[in-house]
Order: structure tokens, then C-alpha cells, then sequence
């Protein structure tokens, strides 16, 4: 039986959730004050956090207690699966800095939440055995998010989930030369159709997409997603390449 | 009791719980513990393997070695069944599969499309169908059922880029049959490998191109020309200056074949050949050149080898020469002028001395005839340095054209000792002649070897008063060697230099003999010179000299011939010139041995190359007899030319043997070529003139 931790200000909606995950395959705590997290955590071993997060008043100090718990070496083996509404690009983003492993993004009925959980627990249940996974399906859920949002939230949002979601994860596996090599191969294919992706700069282990911004004024952002969207899949490509290790998620 | 229930239900709940607490808390502090150590232990063995790589490593620049290492170094820590590297340059890539457990050919094959897959992927070049690709398969054993291949599966892999300067170079594939054989950590040691293989490679070679690049901007800066190929015949290095003197434009890359070709039409194809000239460690030569304006050019070659002695390649320094060389000739064509100029007034005077002292004009008395000889001794002494001097301008000059001839040295020095025979016996010393059972011959003008024996064995005489005099010659490997040697007084190390130098005489002492010019070595060096030989000595002072001088050997009939035509050519090109040259050769000689005796055919023979030699058109042309052919050589004679000369020779050699009713008997085969029409090389004329011949 899964162990979950729930955190959520709203007492009603932690109801709906107990109710969901009522049954044999989960047992669930909630609790509507986030100062209790800490010590539930301290208290007993949980196989996964879920945070409620569309709180705008507490948002800060639950992204401050995401990093916290990440930094903390008895905590950072917890994966937490952070509850947000998805047009929320600025919020999805921080909790994406702050190191959180996956996302149910709201609004969701109680079909897709539980799928997205089983997923979730069956990415745990492969991390233990040492693989990386790549969320992909989550990957291109958030880009045609950004597709759906404003110029600004597109290159916010981009390098982050590039940056956290995919190079941190895959860095440690496939080494930084390669990396610089395969950004340059993908440069050049995809900068055949999209000048501006040529303009993709990479360092200290980011990438940085200030100079794509600047020359790419003109250019609508459906056709920027389009292009990163490629410029994306075409990295995990050559990635898939490269070891049985890292594995993709389509689902 | 239920609230004993109770609280024994809350006690156990509570220790319950307090147990799960203390398992929380203290679960990971062992477990935290325990990777630590794990850790620590990981990170030792990764860096003793790191530092063992690494050390090897740093020794080899060779990324297919560096490849073979690393793969060594995997084999310690990653248990694999397949590992595979496939290198690639601009042309094609070499692909090595090495598997360290029986495996079935499927495999093998899976884990080279794995490999292929994201070298095409990265890189966008196809290995699979465009690019060249050789391939090497190291295995053990193969598994024997087919069902056993069908179950081979690639089921972990991963692959490992060796990168330079930011480009893939290659990549490594590490496979296993097993599910999640590699663990992170595996992974991780393997990247660091990798990647610090990649580093040191780009250390060192950032090393090595600042090396390379003070070298070459010293050697950019240098006023000589400089050129490097290596073992392959690649340029290496070619300085500005050294295009400039070849005629190429300084800011271009000069390929090996342009420079092979430069070097062609400079007829100097065998100078700097990595087929014909490693073997030599030194050569030095001077090269006349026509274009863009007639020159001379001192090449000095030599072979660079490393610290164990492997050779690398050939170095050559170039440097024009004409300015020099034409003071050196102004300065020869001054002594030559003067000392012609100084003859008639001398020989006037001496005529003048010789006519008082034969009393012709007049009875003189014996003070005046001692005072008179005198003179005349010293007048005849003046005369013979300046016909010495005219000898050795002449020489330096380049003017003296060699009337070569196949000359046998064993006679010929015979010949000189026997005239030297009675002034050693005067002094009471042996003359000694060292000389092998089989003939030597040599092709060179057998009056000026002569005058070289002269000189040497006269100084011989003139410094030794007891003792032995040896004349000896050898043939060896490439060339005749022949020795002067004496028990005389020798001479100091440090004179050994100058002694083939002008106006040299050390330890001079007075003897009744006549008084040396100082030239006579002089003279010799350059008459031996003239004949491509070399001349030394080696002298211990106070235990006599030893004077060598060698002449190139000539063992068939066919190098003789090339050398005496190189020769004509090297004279045609100085002179702005054609030459052509005529063959002669008499027809089956083997059959001629049994049909006449061996007198009227060897006197024929000597008859027909004299008769080449005296009916020859003009002086200066060269007939060289081997066997049983002849060539004559003409100056300044074109393909027009060479067909009268040739018809004539025919008439007169027709008409010789129809005298001597020979005509049925030998049977005479004529030839022609000229230089350049016919060809720029010794070997291409010879060929043309001798068609029909062999």
C-alpha cells in the first residue's frame, strides 16, 4: 500500500481527494496547514507528497518548503507531486526551479488524476531501479501550454523545463561535451527552417534563450513553440540514442 | 478494563509509533552512513582508475590507442558483453567490436546499428550507407543454437562520445545482454573517462600547437627556405621563403605532389623523394634553376629522427646562391685573366734569361751565371703557380669539361708508381702497391686522375724521409676508393682543415726537389670533386698522412650510361642547350664470340670506338664504350643535327666493315635521342636511343 502525504488549504477539496484515493491501493493523510508538513514527514515515511499549490497568499512559503525538503538529505529521496492550475505558467515554473519531480494540473476529474498518479508511482517504481525517466508526455503537455500563453511566459517557461526537466536529468548520464555538441547539430537542423534557434546559447549547464529573443521579435509565438518543440523532441532523440538508461515516457 | 484496553492500545500505538519514528530517524543515519562509505570507497576506486587511465593517457595522442585503453580501463569496473568504438576522420570511420563473452552474430550486429545510429543521429553523417567504414570484430567464441540467437537481445547499452574542440571524434558503445546492467555509477566513471580523455587530448595539443607555432614563426621568419616532409611524402613544413625560392606564391599551401613536380622540372626528382633518400643522412647539392631567371640554389638535406631514432622525415634548406657564386666566378675569372696576362711577359723574360746564360749574347761570368740561374730557377718557379692557378680557375670555374672514359685504375696506377719508382728508391724508401686480383674501372678522364696520384704521391715523397709510401685502391659498396699513404711527418689536427685549401703548406722543409706551389691539393680536390668523389685525409703528425679520395662506381652497363648522360644533360641545361646522343651497338656479340676469334672481334670492337671518337663532328662530344655498345654524346646538337651525325657515323662503320669483308659477319644497330624533345631523364633518352637495339 502507498503511503501519501496531501497538503491543500482547502478542507472540502483534501475531502474529494480522501475519497478518490479510497481503496487498497492507497492510504492517505491530508492536512490543511502546511507547518505541518515538516513534521508529518519527520513522523513517519510517506511514498509520495502531493501540494496543493493554487494558493496565492501561502504560494511562496510552500515553494520555500519544496526547496527546503529537496536540500534536506533525509527528505530529498520524497518525490513531490505538485497540484497547480495550468494556465498558471509562473507558478509551474517556480515549482519547477524549486525541484518538484511531477505535476497534476488542474482542471482534471477523477479519471485522469488517478491515471496521472499511477504514472506517477510507476516512474518512482523505475527510479529506484536506477533509471532516469523523461516525462515526456508531461514535457509536451507544459511546451503546448506555453503555446497557449503569451510571448513573455513562453521564454520563462522554456528554459526552465529544458534547463530543469531535461539537461539536470541527463547531465550526469551523457557529460556536458556531448550536450554542446548535440545543441549544435540541432542548431544547424533545426535553424534550417527556424533562423532563430541558432541563437540557442549554453552555459554553466543551462541553456539561455536571451539571444533567441532578441532576434526573434517579429516571429509569432506559435511558430517559437513549434520550432522548440522540435528543437526538444529532436534533443531527446539523439538522447534515446545514447543509452538504455534514460528512459522516455509517451504515455 | 476498556480503558486499560485503551491505554495499552494507546502504549502500543504509541511504541508503535515511536518505533516507526526511531526506524524513520535512525534508518537513515545508518543508511546515510553506510553511503557515505559506499561512496567514498566508489570515489577512491574512480579516481585510482581515473589517475591509471589518465596517466596512460597523457603518453598517447593516438585517439584509436587512447580508445584501446579506455576500453581496458571499462573492462575493470563495468561487466559488458560487447564494446564497440567507431573513430572517424574527414574520410572514413573505423569501427572496432571487441566482445569479451561468446555472442551471437545478431548481437553483434544490433550493438553496431546502436553505435551507427547516434554517430548519424549527432553528427548527420550516415555510416550506415554513405560514409566509408572499415571494420574490425575481436570476439570469443560464438553462441552455437540458433534459438539461443534469437534471445540475444541488446538489452542495456549506452553509448560514450570522445570529443575535440566541441567535435564528436568518436564514440564508444558499451553493451550487455542483462536488463539494467549499468548503474549510474558505472555510467558516471565511464563519462569521466571519456570526457577526461578528451581533455588531456585537448591539453596536449593545445601544448603542442603553441610549440608548433613558435617554431613555425621562427621558422616563417627565417630568410632560408626550409621544407619538411614526413615518411609519407607529406609537406610538414614549408616557409615562405622556401615558396618564393621554388616559385610558388608564399601565402598558399604547396601540396606534396606540387612540390614533387617543382622539384621534377628543377631535374632534381630524386633530391627530396621519400622513396630514393631516406636512407642518406646528408646530402648537399647545388641546383641550377632557369626559372624566372637562371640561378643557383644550395639545398642541404637531411633526416629528422626522434630521441629513439625513428625517422620522421626529411628537412631541406634552401638558399640562392647566384650572387655569391657569381662573385666566386668574377673572382676565378680575375686569377684566370691575370695569370694568363702574367705568362707571355714571364716566358719573354725567361727566354731573355735562357739566351744570357746559353752565352749567346755575350761570354758571363760565374757570379753572373749563379745569380742568372737563379732567377730562371724562381722564373720557372712563377710559371708553375700561375699555370697551377689556371688549373684550379679553370676548375672552379665549372669550365673544365672531363673527356671521360672508361679508365682501369689498376693500370693506370701501376702506371704512376713505375715513374715514381727511382725517386724513392733515391731517398730509400719502399713504394708499396696494394691492388685486388679483379680489375677496377672507372668512368672518369684517366689524365686528371693521373694528375690527382701525382700530387698526392710528390707530396708523399716530399715529407718523408723514412719509411714507406703505399698507393692502394678498393672497390667498395658504390664506390672506388684509392689511398696515398705515407710514414712521413704528418700533420696537426687542427691544420687537417686547410689543407685542401689554397696557397696551404705546412711543415715545409727544404728540400733539393722543387719548391711546391700550394696548390697541388688544391687541384686535386677539385678534380675529384669534378668527378663526383670525395677527398680526405686522416694524419697523425709525426706518423704520416693518409690521402683518400673515392670515385663513384658505376656496376652496369645501363648506370654507366645514365651517368654519362645525366652529365650531358647537366651540361645542356648550364648552357642553355640540346643534346642529343647517338647508340651503337654491335648485334649479338655471344654469336659473333663463336664465329670470329677473339682477336680480329676485340680488335674490331676498339677500332669502332676509336673510329667513333676520332670521326666524331667536334671536340667536347664524350663516346663511352661498355660492352658491347657505345653512345656518343654531342653537345649543342638537335634532333635535325643528330640524324646527319648519325648517317655519317653509319656510312663510315659500313664502309670500315666492308673492307675488312666483316659485313655479313657483325651486324651494327643504331640509335638516336635528343634532350629535352625526347625526354628530360637520363633513363626516358637511353630508352628512345636504344629502341630497336636489345
Amino acid at each position: 500500500m502507498k503511503k501519501i502525504l496531501l497538503f491543500g488549504q482547502d478542507k472540502e477539496q483534501n475531502q474529494v481527494f480522501s475519497e478518490w484515493l479510497k481503496g487498497e491501493k492507497y492510504q492517505i493523510v491530508t492536512t490543511e496547514n502546511f507547518e505541518q508538513v515538516f513534521p508529518f514527514l519527520s513522523l513517519k515515511k510517506y511514498d509520495v507528497l502531493i501540494v496543493d499549490i493554487d494558493f496565492p497568499e501561502i504560494m511562496e512559503h510552500i515553494l520555500d518548503l519544496c526547496r527546503r525538503l529537496k536540500k534536506d538529505q533525509k527528505f530529498s529521496e520524497i518525490p513531490i507531486t505538485v497540484v497547480a492550475y495550468k494556465k498558471n505558467n509562473k507558478l509551474i515554473a517556480s515549482a519547477i526551479e524549486a525541484g518538484v519531480d511531477n505535476f497534476i494540473l488542474k482542471p482534471f476529474e477523477t479519471k485522469s488524476f488517478l491515471n496521472r498518479l499511477d504514472t506517477i508511482f510507476e516512474h518512482i517504481e523505475l527510479k529506484s531501479k536506477g533509471k532516469k525517466i523523461l516525462d515526456l508526455n508531461f514535457i509536451s503537455y507544459l511546451i503546448n501550454l506555453t503555446g497557449e500563453a503569451n510571448r513573455e511566459d513562453f521564454f520563462e517557461l522554456f528554459p526552465v523545463i529544458f534547463n530543469r526537466l531535461i539537461i539536470d536529468k541527463v547531465m550526469g548520464i551523457i557529460g556536458k561535451p556531448i550536450i554542446v555538441i548535440m545543441l549544435k547539430r540541432l542548431g544547424d537542423i533545426i535553424g534550417e527552417d527556424y533562423k532563430f534557434v541558432k541563437e540557442v546559447r549554453f552555459e554553466n549547464g543551462k541553456i539561455f534563450l536571451d539571444k533567441v529573443d532578441k532576434v526573434s521579435q517579429e516571429v509569432p509565438v506559435e511558430k517559437l513553440v513549434i520550432a522548440f518543440r522540435d528543437y526538444l523532441h529532436g534533443f531527446l532523440q539523439i538522447v534515446l540514442t545514447l543509452t538504455s538508461n534514460i528512459l522516455m515516457d509517451r504515455k | 478494563m476498556k480503558n486499560t484496553k485503551v491505554t495499552s492500545n494507546i502504549i502500543k500505538y504509541l511504541d508503535e509509533d515511536r518505533l516507526e519514528y526511531l526506524n524513520i530517524r535512525g534508518k537513515p543515519l545508518t543508511k546515510n552512513i553506510k553511503k557515505t562509505n559506499q561512496e567514498l570507497q566508489r570515489k577512491l576506486d574512480e579516481l585510482s582508475l581515473l589517475y591509471e587511465s589518465s596517466k596512460e593517457i597523457s603518453y598517447t595522442l593516438d585517439y584509436q590507442e587512447l580508445v584501446s585503453i579506455i576500453m581496458d580501463s571499462l573492462y575493470k569496473v563495468v561487466d559488458y558483453q560487447v564494446c564497440a568504438s567507431l573513430l572517424f576522420g574527414e574520410e572514413e570511420g573505423k569501427l572496432n567490436i571487441r566482445a569479451t563473452h561468446p555472442v551471437s552474430e545478431l548481437f553483434i550486429q544490433e550493438v553496431k546499428s546502436k553505435l551507427l545510429e547516434s554517430v548519424t543521429y549527432i553528427t548527420g553523417r550516415n555510416f550506415f550507407i554513405e560514409e566509408k567504414l572499415s571494420m574490425r570484430i575481436e570476439r570469443k567464441g560464438k553462441v552455437q543454437s540458433e534459438e539461443g540467437e534469437h534471445k540475444e537481445k541488446v538489452r542495456s547499452f549506452f553509448n560514450v562520445p570522445l570529443t575535440f574542440q566541441d567535435k564528436l571524434v568518436g564514440m564508444i558503445n558499451v553493451s550487455s545482454l542483462k536488463e539494467n546492467a549499468f548503474s549510474d555509477d558505472d555510467i558516471r566513471i565511464i563519462y569521466a573517462m571519456a570526457n577526461q580523455a578528451s581533455m588531456a587530448i585537448e591539453r596536449l595539443m593545445t601544448i603542442i600547437s603553441t610549440e608548433k607555432s613558435k617554431m613555425e614563426a621562427m621558422v616563417r621568419s627565417m630568410v632560408e627556405g626550409v621544407i619538411m616532409i614526413d615518411t609519407q611524402g607529406e609537406v610538414v613544413i614549408m616557409n615562405p621563403a622556401a615558396k618564393k625560392l621554388l616559385g610558388f606564391n608564399p601565402d598558399k599551401q604547396v601540396t606534396s605532389q606540387q612540390l614533387a613536380q617543382s622539384f621534377q622540372e628543377l631535374r632534381e626528382d630524386k633530391l627530396f623523394n621519400k622513396e630514393t633518400h631516406f636512407t642518406e643522412e646528408e646530402v648537399s647539392k647545388e641546383i641550377y634553376f632557369t626559372k624566372p631567371k637562371p640561378g643557383i640554389l644550395y639545398t642541404a638535406r637531411s633526416l629528422v629522427k626522434n630521441t629513439k631514432g625513428e625517422k620522421l622525415g626529411l628537412v631541406m634548406t634552401i638558399r640562392d646562391i647566384t650572387a655569391e657564386k657569381k662573385v666566386d666566378r668574377m673572382k676565378t675569372e680575375f686569377i684566370s685573366t691575370v695569370s694568363h696576362e702574367l705568362r707571355t711577359p714571364l716566358s719573354i723574360t725567361r727566354e731573355g734569361i735562357s739566351l744570357v746564360l746559353d752565352k749567346i749574347p755575350g761570354k758571363i761570368n760565374k757570379k753572373q751565371d749563379k745569380i742568372l740561374s737563379m732567377a730562371k730557377n724562381n722564373i720557372d718557379r712563377l710559371a708553375r703557380i700561375i699555370s697551377s692557378l689556371l688549373d684550379i680557375s679553370k676548375i672552379e670555374s665549372g669550365k673544365v669539361e672531363l673527356k671521360r672514359g672508361l679508365v682501369n685504375i689498376k693500370r693506370l696506377i701501376e702506371q704512376v708508381a713505375s715513374s715514381f719508382e727511382p725517386k724513392t728508391k733515391e731517398k730509400g724508401l719502399e713504394l708499396k702497391i696494394s691492388l685486388p686480383q679483379e680489375e677496377i674501372e672507372a668512368y672518369a678522364e684517366d689524365d686528371k686522375i693521373i694528375e690527382v696520384f701525382i700530387n698526392l704521391l710528390g707530396n708523399a715523397l716530399k715529407f718523408t724521409e723514412k719509411g714507406y709510401i703505399e698507393v692502394s685502391a678498393k672497390e667498395l659498396e658504390n664506390e672506388i676508393e684509392c689511398t696515398v699513404k705515407d710514414t712521413g711527418i704528418g700533420l696537426a689536427t687542427d691544420d687537417l682543415p686547410r689543407v685542401f685549401g689554397k696557397f696551404q703548406q705546412f711543415g715545409r722543409v727544404d728540400s733539393e726537389g722543387e719548391k711546391g706551389t700550394g696548390l697541388g691539393l688544391s687541384i686535386s680536390k677539385g678534380i675529384v670533386e669534378a668527378h663526383h668523389g670525395k677527398i680526405w685525409v686522416e694524419s697523425t703528425l709525426g706518423r704520416g698522412s693518409k690521402f683518400i679520395f673515392t670515385l663513384p662506381k658505376y656496376t652496369t652497363c645501363k648506370e654507366l650510361f645514365y651517368a654519362c648522360i645525366n652529365n650531358g644533360i647537366q651540361k645542356a641545361i648550364k648552357m642553355n642547350s640540346k643534346m642529343s646522343l647517338i647508340t651503337v651497338a654491335v648485334f649479338e656479340l655471344d654469336q659473333l664470340k663463336k664465329k670470329l676469334s677473339q682477336h680480329i672481334l676485340d680488335s674490331t670492337l676498339k677500332d669502332i670506338e676509336e673510329m667513333l671518337r676520332n670521326n666524331n663532328c667536334r671536340t667536347g662530344d664524350v663516346v663511352v664504350n661498355k660492352n658491347n655498345q657505345n653512345i656518343v654524346l654531342l653537345n649543342n646538337c638537335d634532333q635535325k643535327n643528330v640524324l646527319k651525325v648519325e648517317g655519317r657515323i653509319k656510312k663510315t662503320l659500313d664502309g670500315y666493315l666492308k673492307d675488312r669483308n666483316l659485313t655479313s659477319k657483325i651486324k651494327l644497330g643504331f640509335g638516336s635521342a635528343t634532350y629535352p624533345d625526347d625526354g628530360l631523364y637520363a633513363e626516358k633518352l637511353f630508352n628512345k636511343a636504344s629502341k630497336g637495339l636489345m
